[in-house]
């Protein structure tokens, strides 16, 4: 793909009530706050009709109610703040305290098996950096995270687990992430976190742009912290 | 309020409010056909975004708690009221005043999927909370205001029966197909597999294929109703109100809004076809449908 787009991303409709603006076709934290500066400066100031913006990876999806705006007048809007949204922002660090291994992260063994590093060394690693929120979706609050040590890398179970709990920490090939809600899942699982990824009141803990770190915790401190719903993010 | 007598099949309380929370991964919701639900809220002289009940394939049986009126918008025969033991014929698509102790009875849709009842005031609503209902349970109603009686002399659609074409505009991912690929898509009747829900119609049909060194899977991103993806199978998708915020699957191309509601309405087993138009003919058919909605409500 050309080096211009990086600099200059395409206008696509989406259907007849969105645009897409889209970037270069890869993953990189430099596109990523770009998209996530278009969706700050839409959300600081769009006209009236223009509904909602969906970030992602490389794309922001524009939301538009063509009964209140036209076509045009959203890609003429949109193609003003192109370069005007070109500040990178730096978002807000998360801390997600995690219970690594044992019965909430059966799959870290394995884990560090595949990686040739001791247990310690596989949560040491996890631990250290910190991620990039690209997007939140596939579930409601479920964080797609960039960063991960690439020597954690470790495919997909071949059978996935019918039933992975709500909090669980995983890993999937290059990418570490957060199920918020139980449900069928193929990541390995090497630990849990006490803290709620959504909540109906207090909606989703993430943005995308965040940035977010893992804290180990021991057994007693998962405990208190499920127990309290307190944590000093 | 509302008693749930008898849920039907699947019956779900729906609003076209928006929540905005798709950026945290919750889908859109809403009525599954948004044509036949704001009919529905008009007749009841409700707010177009008022919440109402989405019966799929038969309606449920219902017991009010309070005097008001409803309105059922869709293609049913034989809706009756229970007043005092006594069965009363009552309208489709129509205001129908209701009293303490009336029940309506469970009946099936004649032609269509979905059915949308509205009760003045509309019911109370919470978007995140949003559930099919279940026998027995009771629907707290909003306040509501005078009843004035109208009714619609026509559906603003006709409703669709085994076959149905479809609009679309060119999806976001439309150079990732091979022409081979387009030819069939666009070519093709495809078959509405019952393995669907308010998520997603899965069709079943000649295999979209992609283009040389392309296996469907993107960069997830927003994903919209209507957006019809292809995954590795070939197999469309088309998307409805209850799609996951993001995909990662290939969008070939996008069903029009002013054509979603038809999609909505057809069942399992019908075939239907693709043609492709542009950003401002859509525009232009929808805003001829909300004329014909306009147009076909009346007072009586």
């Amino acid at each position: 793909m050309s080096g211009g787009m990086e600099n200059r991303p395409a206008l696509l409709p989406h259907g007849d009530r969105a645009v897409d603006i889209v970037f270069e076709n890869r993953i990189s934290p430099v596109i990523n706050r770009r998209v996530i500066a278009l969706d700050a400066a839409i959300r600081s100031g769009a006209p009236e009709g223009i509904v909602n913006c969906i970030p992602a990876y490389r794309t922001l999806t524009v939301k538009y109610d063509p009964m209140r705006i036209t076509y045009g007048q959203v890609c003429l809007f949109l193609r003003s703040i192109l370069d005007a949204a070109d500040q990178p922002q730096t978002g807000r660090l998360v801390r997600i305290p995690v219970l690594y291994g044992g019965e909430y992260g059966p799959d870290l063994a394995a884990v560090a098996a595949h990686a040739g590093l001791s247990v310690q060394e596989t949560v040491r690693r996890h631990a250290e950096p910190e991620y990039h929120v690209y997007m939140i979706g596939f579930q409601p609050g479920f964080p797609y995270l960039g960063g991960l040590d690439e020597t954690l890398a470790c495919p997909r179970k071949a059978t996935p687990r019918l039933r992975v709990e709500g909090g669980s920490v995983g890993i999937a090939g290059l990418q570490t992430g957060v199920y918020p809600e139980a449900s069928p899942g193929g990541w390995n699982i090497i630990g849990r976190t006490p803290v709620r990824l959504f909540d109906p009141e207090t909606l989703s803990l993430l943005s995308a742009g965040d940035r977010v770190r893992f804290v180990p915790i021991g057994a007693e401190e998962y405990r208190a912290i499920r127990e309290s719903g307190v944590w000093n993010a | 309020m509302i008693e749930i007598v008898k849920k039907g099949f699947l019956t779900i309380p729906v609003s076209a409010k928006r929540h905005l929370l798709e950026r945290f991964g919750v889908p859109t919701g809403g009525p599954a056909d948004w044509l036949l639900y704001t009919l529905a809220n008009r007749l009841a002289g409700n707010p177009d975004d008022a919440c109402a009940l989405e019966a799929t394939m038969v309606l449920p049986q219902l017991r009010f708690h309070e005097d008001g009126a409803i309105a059922v918008a869709g293609e049913i025969e034989g809706l009756t009221l229970l007043r005092g033991g006594q069965a009363i014929a009552v309208p489709v698509n129509s205001t129908v005043p209701v009293q303490t102790g009336d029940e309506l009875l469970s009946v099936p849709l004649t032609r269509g999927m979905r059915a949308y009842l509205a009760i003045t005031g509309g019911i109370r609503y919470d978007a995140l909370h949003a559930a099919g209902v279940s026998d027995g349970q009771m629907l707290p109603t909003e306040r509501r205001g005078p009843v004035v009686l109208r009714s619609a002399d026509a559906l603003p659609i006709r409703m669709p029966g085994d076959e149905a074409e479809l609009r679309v505009i060119a999806g976001v991912q439309r150079d990732l197909f091979s022409e081979e690929g387009e030819t069939a898509f666009y070519g093709s009747a495809y078959t509405y597999t019952p393995d669907s829900s308010r998520m997603g119609v899965r069709l079943s049909g000649p295999a979209v294929a992609f283009a040389t060194g392309f296996d469907g899977n993107i960069l997830s991103e927003g994903m919209l109703s209507g957006d019809v993806q292809i995954p590795a199978s070939g197999q469309p998708i088309l998307m409805l109100a209850d799609c996951p915020a993001t995909g990662g699957y290939a969008k070939i191309a996008h069903v029009i809004a002013a054509d979603l509601p038809l999609a909505a309405q057809l069942r399992p087993g019908a075939r239907l076809r693709f043609r492709q138009t542009d950003v401002a003919w859509a525009h232009v058919a929808l805003k001829r449908l909300l004329m014909r909605l306009e147009q076909c409500i009346t007072e009586r």
